[in-house]
């Protein structure tokens, strides 16, 4: 990507402003893809100085800033969600280019081949933007482009377990298929992602589980109700074949 | 526009674009241990440290480097001799083009890990690509490495 000009805004209501009143601006995360879009934008707006790369505790959640790098991540919750975000960045290059990746960024793109997605799908995450203010991550997922700044990244601390699993050629390569299945404080939920669209839930496997299925048949659920397409990575029907199982090693891992 | 940061704890001020990458701003500055492989983050060639911490410096944009402190392979001669050494000494060094991000990344890993095992290694140095090797040199230089730095 090119863009023109470059601002570093010091306040979030100033990036908020700049960002609306220059069409075609784009935020900066950790700008580690800009090189793979071809854009040509007039204005980049770096976040880098908005103090959005804080990690908290509460008693209900942990909250990461959208500034945190997902190396950061990895060492500050590590021991978290049964190590699953730091499973579901480990194949993401390496630890260089973790240190630059942010989670906002990653978030706010909603890439298709994210496994970070799916583990926040699955533990029931909410994001927070400037101007919207709260949605789930889910909501987000189905939503129309949105001109906001992410700021935090509310993960609700109430899991007892969750399982990731991933398909791919190469352990460091995109996954072909990943999966996520995590018993938290409102339920089951099981999402499937890089399918190769962003990650889903799906309903079906949780409700089967909770009439007293077993995780294969939950597993079968799933990819009876989700979509899987073609691109270059695998075909549709080959990802439905991992997701039935993916899921259901998921759902035993978990000891659902 | 005009940046000023450190480079190798000399003070700089560059005239750089706003979307240029840092790799492309040292190595025309002169900083040419930096190589430029996949330009995406993916190899591991490029890497420097950042306020001490390894990134790939083909996807970080110099003006984003803005009072920061940038440790490049010529910054850090003596320690980097001392992992060379070794990784020469177990026939890795082969081409040389993977040796100096190689080299930084080994160095960040000896301040971060506390005696990491050689699986913990292999995991942090995972990303650095090397086209000659099959990376076990590296690995059994890294090990010898972080065991000579033990013993002092």
């Amino acid at each position: 990507m090119i863009f023109k000009e470059y601002v570093c805004p010091s306040t979030l209501a100033e990036a908020y402003e700049t960002l609306w009143s220059h069409p075609g601006s784009v935020l900066l995360g950790g700008c580690t893809l800009l090189r793979r879009n071809t854009r040509t934008s007039p204005l980049g707006i770096d976040l880098g100085g908005l103090g959005l790369n804080q990690i908290t505790k509460t008693g209900t959640d942990l909250i990461l800033g959208a500034s945190v790098s997902l190396r950061e991540m990895e060492t500050s919750c590590g021991d978290l969600f049964d190590g699953a975000l730091c499973k579901a960045v480990s194949a993401l290059g390496g630890i260089p280019l973790r240190n630059v990746i942010t989670v906002g960024g990653t978030v706010a793109s909603r890439f298709g081949t994210s496994d970070l997605l799916t583990v926040l799908l699955a533990l029931d995450t909410r994001l927070q933007f400037y101007h919207s203010g709260l949605c789930t991550l889910e909501e987000y997922l189905n939503m129309p482009p949105l001109r906001d700044i992410l700021t935090e990244i509310h993960i609700p601390l109430g899991c007892s377990r969750i399982a990731f699993q991933s398909m791919r050629n190469a352990c460091t390569d995109y996954a072909l298929l990943n999966a996520a299945a995590a018993d938290t404080a409102c339920g089951l939920r099981i999402a499937v992602g890089a399918r190769p669209m962003a990650a889903a839930l799906s309903e079906a496997a949780a409700d089967c589980i909770n009439r007293g299925g077993t995780p294969a048949q939950a597993a079968e659920a799933s990819a009876a109700e989700l979509k899987f397409a073609d691109n270059h990575r695998a075909g549709g029907a080959y990802r439905r074949e991992l997701c039935l199982v993916l899921v259901e090693r998921a759902l035993k891992e978990a000891g659902i | 526009m005009t940046v000023t940061f450190w480079v190798n704890g000399r003070r700089q001020a560059w005239e750089v674009l706003p979307d240029e990458v840092l790799a492309d701003s040292l190595r025309s500055h002169g900083f040419t241990s930096v190589k430029k492989g996949c330009g995406q983050g993916a190899c591991g060639l490029c890497t420097v440290w950042v306020e001490d911490k390894p990134v790939p410096s083909c996807s970080v944009l110099t003006v984003r480097m803005a009072g920061k402190h940038i440790t490049t392979l010529e910054g850090v001669q003596e320690e980097a001799a001392a992992y060379g050494s070794l990784l020469v000494a177990e026939g890795a060094e082969q081409c040389g083009f993977c040796a100096p991000g190689l080299i930084m990344l080994v160095l960040a890993m000896k301040k971060e890990l506390k005696d990491p095992s050689e699986q913990q290694v292999r995991e942090y140095l995972n990303g650095n690509l090397c086209r000659c090797s099959g990376y076990y040199g590296q690995i059994r230089a890294a090990m010898n490495y972080l065991q000579s730095e033990r013993l002092g």
